[in-house]
């Protein structure tokens, strides 16, 4: 019997994992003494890189949990599996009565040369005529067999730019190759987007990690005042966090430019990315400040990040440097949960994140 | 000469929409009262934990009872400690929303005390750079709102102090008594502010179930054409209370269920169950059709009150396993008081879509338990080609939309029994909002608060559709009130209402759904 790679979860034969899940609400139905209803609004599924990668997956979906009655289909490679597909099942649900919210977690696991097995395992557990998610947790897929498989099925896919780091060998085809969290890994995201189409819409957590910056500015310049001030500004620079000077622009940045300049053209040239070394201690890539200037009337805006307490800590500046107004923002870093809760909210396009990515070069 | 185009925050551009942009400043009247403690300060600290209330942002209480700043935060980190409403409890957000809280005292009726409080919003305006927007929630007694918006004119405060700015004023039901007096405070309020200034409030259209009528009937193309006398047999809306009057006897001697149900919440209801697909959703187009439909009601003549109306008045009895008094024994209540605590209504519509379909609306108190839906009965199929013995319950299919407290949808309707023989049993497909969303749904304050930071007038009243609301039931108090003989106690508590109720629909064949 194969080892269940999470708690809760039950081996289970592949041909048998419809039956088993409908027995389980059944019981669970039995149990309560009362007819036992359940929603469920998506299919998820979730490519792993790893068995270790599966636990941390499932533990983001329990944190939503609460908020998503979906079926979730985890599927990833293990090198213990050889010409075999293996699977394990499992159903909960968060909350009492009639604000129950129950899931149904599915870990499909199968050997490096069977993805073509996990892929049609998966096509024949999609929930019927309910949108598929496929949150691709890997590096760039492209080239992908497992990818190739799955991403015909899904009306949107999650990926995170933060993590296409490949090397040149894992690129097949006409892919170009992407290396670290920057610009390459931008391309690939592009290519992305233009191979979805009108028909699977692109998501990026990396995109997701700018909101809190993105609703900060929009925020400050709701202010009457600040408004009034826009048109003069012409310049802007964006610092990330890094280990060394010589750190090219990360793929946060290089999308923050991208939207600072969709909704202000004029920045498109004006537009200054350097690294950070004084916050190498966070994680690379970060941006950790923001300056819009106005060249004119030496106004500013400067927002910084702020450990203590955590945040966005934002000034305006007049042309003697002095501040007149001051904001605090609060969490501006988003947990991998609130950034997937982010991509699952809505299904359509996002063409500001769109523009933006196009904008970011 | 031409004017210049309002300057448009181009980063806001292609962002969710759902927090307030625009920064304000929200001035409370009758900030020590109960409304303000349980409802209003909650629903501000979860709008500034969601991080939807704009960060320029300041709360100003006005009441009469002397309190510091700090006593008034005291009452604001109390209200938020003690409220079930709130969902995630941040000291941080909690911290920096008290710092921005402050508090005026003054008398309502005394001019002067509006001078000063005008100094202290031009104070804090200029200090939390919120731009002379304001907003006026008028939380007190109703008999003040007309003498409150004067003395706020006189004082200046009601204009707008730029082209760029607001004043909005946000006041809470029961707004008037009966259709004279909603008229009198309508001219009143409407002397001093437009009506794009007036957010007449009824908490019922900010529950999210409520909103959710609009999209099951509008956004599934299944319904709609189903949505008729052709098809509809009769609707049923129910607001039942299990609870009694919780200690507001003198507020309910003076109401009465017409006027703290009937006349709001339900026409609400049945307003928005009936009403035409509005062109749009923004609050022109949506309010037309509302109101339209409640103009389209037939009206009540008052000879015609006893055949469309029943009222009544809970005895003893018990609710829940518990024992409980009589409405006469409750404090505050005349022993030998005449106010109903039920109703039932027979209404109908005159269009084309409705003529004939009779609309059934009751609301009580000691209910056997607490429940709010409206019940959508069909007609039956026309031919049964199944002999009727093997009907195992009557048929007919019902669509029930269900708002408290457990929000849902049920579809009644006939299932086979498994097994040799043809046997016909009515069965119910369930769909549970907590199911499929979860739990998290902001209060009705908090969405109308926001909606009003916006300038959302959708799910506001208007004062053509109060005073359509008003001229319905009317005749119905008139009536009432003059009529005094009735033999009250006339149902126990924990029953569902008098049998006059029952005889109402009786009469025309039908019986009230058991819930």
């Amino acid at each position: 019997m194969a080892q269940a790679p999470t708690r809760g979860l039950t081996p289970v034969r592949v041909a048998q994992i419809g039956d088993t899940i409908v027995e389980r609400w059944r019981t669970m139905a039995a149990n309560l003494d009362r007819p036992q209803s359940h929603a469920c609004v998506m299919t998820l599924i979730i490519c792993v890189e790893d068995e270790g990668d599966n636990r941390f997956a499932l533990d983001i979906i329990d944190q939503l949990s609460g908020k998503y009655p979906i079926r979730v289909i985890s599927v990833g490679r293990s090198d213990k599996e050889r010409d075999n597909v293996r699977a394990w099942v499992n159903t909960a649900c968060e909350g009492e009565g009639s604000a129950a919210i129950c899931s149904e977690e599915i870990v499909l696991q199968a050997g490096p040369d069977s993805d073509d097995r996990l892929v049609s395992a998966v096509r024949g557990l999609l929930v019927s005529d309910l949108p598929v998610m496929l949150w691709w947790r890997g590096g760039a897929p492209q080239g992908s067999a497992l990818w190739n498989g799955l991403q015909p099925l899904c009306d949107r896919v999650i990926v995170d730019s933060h993590r296409f780091v490949v090397a040149d060998a894992d690129v097949a085809g006409d892919w170009k190759v992407a290396r670290g969290d920057g610009a390459a890994a931008l391309k690939v995201l592009r290519e992305l987007v233009k191979a979805g189409g009108q028909r699977v819409s692109v998501r990026d957590l990396n995109w997701e990690r700018t909101s809190p910056w993105r609703g900060a500015i929009a925020t400050c310049f709701d202010d009457r005042e600040m408004l009034s001030l826009l048109s003069d500004i012409d310049r802007c620079s964006i610092t990330f966090a890094a280990t060394s000077d010589a750190e090219p622009a990360s793929a946060r940045s290089l999308l923050m430019a991208g939207w600072l300049s969709t909704r202000l053209p004029r920045l498109r040239e004006q537009s200054m990315i350097a690294p950070g070394t004084a916050w190498a201690n966070l994680s690379s890539g970060r941006i950790v400040a923001i300056t819009l200037c106005a060249s004119a009337s030496k106004t500013s805006l400067l927002l910084v990040r702020q450990s203590s307490p955590t945040g966005i800590e934002v000034q305006a500046h007049d042309r003697n440097g002095k501040a007149f107004r001051r904001w605090h923002f609060g969490a501006a870093t988003l947990t991998e949960a609130q950034l997937l809760d982010g991509c699952l909210q809505t299904l359509g396009r996002d063409p500001l994140f769109e523009s933006s990515l196009g904008s970011s070069l | 000469m031409a004017t210049a185009a309002p300057l448009v925050n181009p980063f806001r551009e292609g962002m969710s929409l759902e927090g307030a942009t625009q920064p304000v400043q929200l001035c409370i009247f009758g900030a020590s009262g109960d409304l303000t403690q349980r409802k209003l300060l909650p629903a501000i600290y979860n709008l500034a934990q969601a991080a939807l209330a704009p960060p320029a942002f300041s709360v100003i209480g006005f009441a009469r009872q002397p309190m510091s700043d700090d006593d008034f935060r005291k009452v604001l980190t109390n209200a938020v400690a003690a409220s079930g409403e709130v969902r995630v409890r941040d000291p941080a957000v909690l911290q920096r929303l008290c710092e921005r809280v402050h508090y005026v005292a003054g008398d309502f009726h005394d001019a002067a005390a509006y001078g000063q409080l005008k100094t202290k919003l031009d104070l804090y305006d200029k200090q939390y750079a919120t731009n002379g927007n304001r907003i006026f929630y008028i939380a007190t007694p109703a008999s003040l709102y007309g003498d409150i918006t004067a003395k706020l004119a006189g004082a200046g405060l009601v204009k707008p102090e730029s082209p760029q700015s607001f004043v909005r004023m946000i006041v809470e039901k029961p707004f008037g008594r009966d259709l004279a007096s909603a008229k009198a405070l309508n001219s009143e309020l409407l002397t001093y502010m437009s009506e794009d200034q007036i957010y007449r409030i009824d908490h019922y259209l900010g529950k999210e179930t409520v909103q959710n009528i609009l999209v099951l009937r509008f956004a599934n193309g299944i319904f709609e054409p189903i949505w008729n006398r052709r098809y509809v047999d009769s609707v049923q809306i129910t607001v039942a209370e299990s609870l009694g009057i919780e200690g507001r006897g003198n507020f309910y001697e003076e109401t009465g269920v017409v006027r703290d149900v009937i006349q709001n919440h339900a026409l609400q209801l049945m307003s928005l169950v009936a009403m035409e697909p509005p062109v749009s959703f923004d609050a022109r187009d949506f309010r037309d059709e509302k109101i339209r439909v409640l103009e389209a009601i037939h009206p009540i003549e008052m000879s015609e009150v006893s055949k469309v109306a029943v009222r009544g008045q809970y005895g003893p009895g018990s609710v829940a396993g518990e024992r409980v008094v009589g409405y006469r024994q409750e404090p505050d209540v005349n022993p030998q008081s005449m106010t109903p605590t039920y109703a039932a209504l027979r209404l109908s519509i005159d269009n084309w879509r409705w003529a004939g379909v009779p609309f059934y609306i009751r609301s009580g108190k000691r209910m056997p338990k607490r429940i709010t839906e409206i019940a959508m009965q069909f007609r039956e199929a026309p031919h049964l080609p199944f002999r009727k013995a093997q009907l195992e319950t009557p048929g007919g299919n019902v669509l029930a939309l269900q708002i408290q407290p457990d929000e849902g949808i049920t579809l009644k309707f006939d299932a086979k029994v498994p097994g040799p023989s043809m046997r016909i049993r009515a069965v119910e497909m369930d769909f549970g909002y907590g199911e499929t969303f979860g739990s998290e749904d902001a209060s009705p304050y908090e969405r109308l608060i926001l909606d009003c930071m916006k300038g959302d007038q959708t799910l506001f009243d208007r004062a053509d559709g109060v005073e359509a609301a008003w001229a319905l039931v009317d005749p119905v108090l008139s009536t009432w009130d003059a009529d005094l003989n009735v033999a009250f106690p006339n149902y126990d508590a924990g029953t569902w209402g008098p049998a006059a109720a029952d005889e109402l629909l009786a009469k025309d064949g039908r019986s009230w759904r058991r819930l």
